[in-house]
């Protein structure tokens, strides 16, 4: 793995996550397959998760020293709330939501979600703590979002036909995920807050080619939602991503208000990562840059190219850090992922 | 006739109950199957179809529009004699190996379905092989997959080389969406058509039918 003489600085990403443009352009991953970690660590740490505290020490060690050694100010870490969530699932598992109906609403242990989800992770994040190298902190916390949450709760296509079949229940189901959340988000910032610079979730709310649900109802449903936790999130003293996925242009507006400090995520097929900077970028931060899919196939001529053109684009617009427009998984090839790493860095003046 | 034309409303609105009455006043009031199902459902469809191309309605409206429509045609289809209950085509779906995703490949089977086409459903996770297999055995015209992951997308290109190999690729033509897929990629492979969406999927279907 290449070392240089970095030094992180967890405080250029908040800036960046607060619109304000960083010299040394942060760089942001939404998430790393330890695989990829692991090759370029060389050596095999992902099973540690599953161990004792030394183990975990051992896995943070070398989670946390990948982004410091990759030249990032912040280390990517969320546990998703649905491990707290009985039953969940059905958000890409292909099994039957474990509510469908008024019943399986009511008898839903909401009131132990919050307590369920420290007793699982707390440990996680402890070590973290423990790992966490000078100069970084975390960006994260409570992975998943509220529509999310329904999701894996209900299953997609059930959520569709709740809509009509039972409006109010589908309307409560979005207002109690909320409420639940937000109580674990509270509690989080209350016990972890001080490892985080940035908070974030990510809540995947459209697709190629609009969004998932109509926007009258990610603005009536969904945002609510999205304000509360932001809320507490900002009383912390700490400025909030949005992850989201997909061609949400039409909701942009109604989640900007909501609070977001910046916003992650880009596909070329919706528009490149500079349109969302031109059209976003004197109100929020924009993170993101290299569609996934061109971190994939472009050759490094081609990726300098592309990269070159979407940093001097996206400079003069405010805050932005840079990165692939999704994420790192297993599928990317390293020496395409070093390859990216390798110009963002050398374009920052590395 | 009134009756298909709030019937075609009742049905873009996902309203089953309403659909379900309507089909049978039709039926008791003589009109012939095939028209309640051309100019009632397969008709609502359509303009959801269109709306949905449009952004005008989203996801949910065109799930409950296609489980009405089901709901409609099921009625219908013990009624339809042999010739008129014959499908205007045959499509087998699936999302290609090692992609799990499945909403736009659901969707694209529901908007193919409102256009009157009979739908070989082959879920998800599909080999190349069994693509071409399902499509020789049926005789399916057309091959619809989709893929959501850039690694995944590749496995578009053994399904052409296996229609290839099995010697059907001249009788059936192979239709390719899903997110990171271009209109390039489709051409690049020698699939025959891309669409991003799945009305436009559903009409590409109807049009390459009209053409064969």
């Amino acid at each position: 793995m290449a070392m240089t003489q970095f030094e992180p600085n967890y405080e250029n990403l908040v800036k960046a996550a607060r619109n304000i443009e960083v010299k040394r352009i942060p760089l942001y991953e939404h998430y790393v397959s330890p695989k990829v970690m692991e090759t370029l660590r060389g050596t095999n740490f992902e099973d540690c998760y599953h161990g004792d505290d030394r183990d975990l020490d051992n896995y943070f060690h070398h989670y946390c020293g990948f982004y410091r050694d990759m030249g990032y100010d912040t280390v990517s870490y969320e546990e998703v709330v649905s491990v707290a969530l009985p039953g969940a699932g059905a958000l890409g598992g292909h099994i039957k939501g474990v509510i469908q109906n008024r019943a399986d609403f009511e008898k839903y242990p909401w009131d132990q979600v919050c307590d369920t989800y420290f007793a699982k992770v707390s440990r996680y994040f402890e070590a973290l703590r423990r790992q966490m190298p000078a100069g970084m902190k975390a960006i994260g916390g409570v992975g998943y979002g509220i529509f999310e949450c329904v999701q894996d709760l209900v299953g997609y296509e059930d959520l569709c036909y709740m809509r009509v079949d039972d409006p109010e229940l589908y309307h409560d189901l979005f207002f109690k995920v909320g409420e639940t959340n937000r109580a674990v988000w509270k509690r989080f910032l209350q016990e972890f807050g001080d490892i985080y610079c940035v908070c974030r979730f990510g809540d995947d709310l459209g697709f190629k080619s609009t969004t998932l649900l109509p926007p009258e109802d990610i603005r009536d449903l969904v945002a609510p939602q999205y304000r509360g936790i932001i809320e507490e999130v900002h009383r912390a003293g700490k400025p909030f991503l949005l992850h989201s996925c997909g061609h949400i242009f039409n909701v942009m507006e109604d989640l900007i208000a909501t609070g977001i400090d910046a916003k992650h995520s880009n596909e070329d097929q919706i528009a490149p990562f500079y349109e969302w900077v031109e059209r976003y970028g004197d109100r929020i931060g924009n993170f993101g840059g290299i569609d996934t899919d061109a971190v994939c196939r472009l050759s490094e001529p081609e990726l300098n190219e592309y990269i070159t053109n979407v940093v001097s684009r996206s400079v003069g617009h405010g805050g932005f850090a840079f990165g692939s427009g999704n994420s790192i998984p297993d599928y990317v090839p390293i020496e395409n992922f070093l390859a990216m790493n390798r110009i963002i860095r050398t374009l920052r003046g590395e | 006739m009134e009756i298909l034309n709030e019937l075609s409303l009742s049905l873009q609105k996902g309203n089953i109950k309403a659909v379900q009455e309507l089909v049978q006043q039709a039926i008791d009031g003589g009109i012939e199957p095939r028209t309640i199902l051309d100019e009632g459902l397969l008709a609502g469809m359509s303009v959801v179809g269109e709306k949905f191309k449009k952004n005008e309605v989203y996801v949910p409206q065109v799930l409950i529009a296609a489980r009405a429509m089901s709901i409609g045609a099921g009625m219908l289809k013990p009624l339809l004699a042999d010739g008129d209950a014959t499908a205007a085509g045959k499509v087998c779906i699936g999302t290609v190996k090692g992609d799990q995703h499945d909403i736009g490949k659901n969707l694209v089977k529901m908007m193919l379905e409102g256009k009157g086409l009979e739908v070989i459903d082959l879920g998800v996770n599909v080999e190349p092989e069994r693509f071409v297999q399902v499509a020789k055995d049926e005789g399916c015209q057309i091959i619809c997959m989709s893929a959501l992951l850039t690694t995944t997308m590749s496995v578009m290109e053994d399904v052409v080389k296996a229609a290839e190999a099995a010697g059907i690729r001249d009788q059936v033509k192979i239709m390719v969406g899903g997110a990171p897929v271009t209109n390039a990629y489709c051409e690049k492979i020698g699939a025959d058509v891309y669409t991003a969406d799945a009305a436009s999927a559903a009409d590409a279907a109807l049009e390459l039918l009209a053409n064969q």
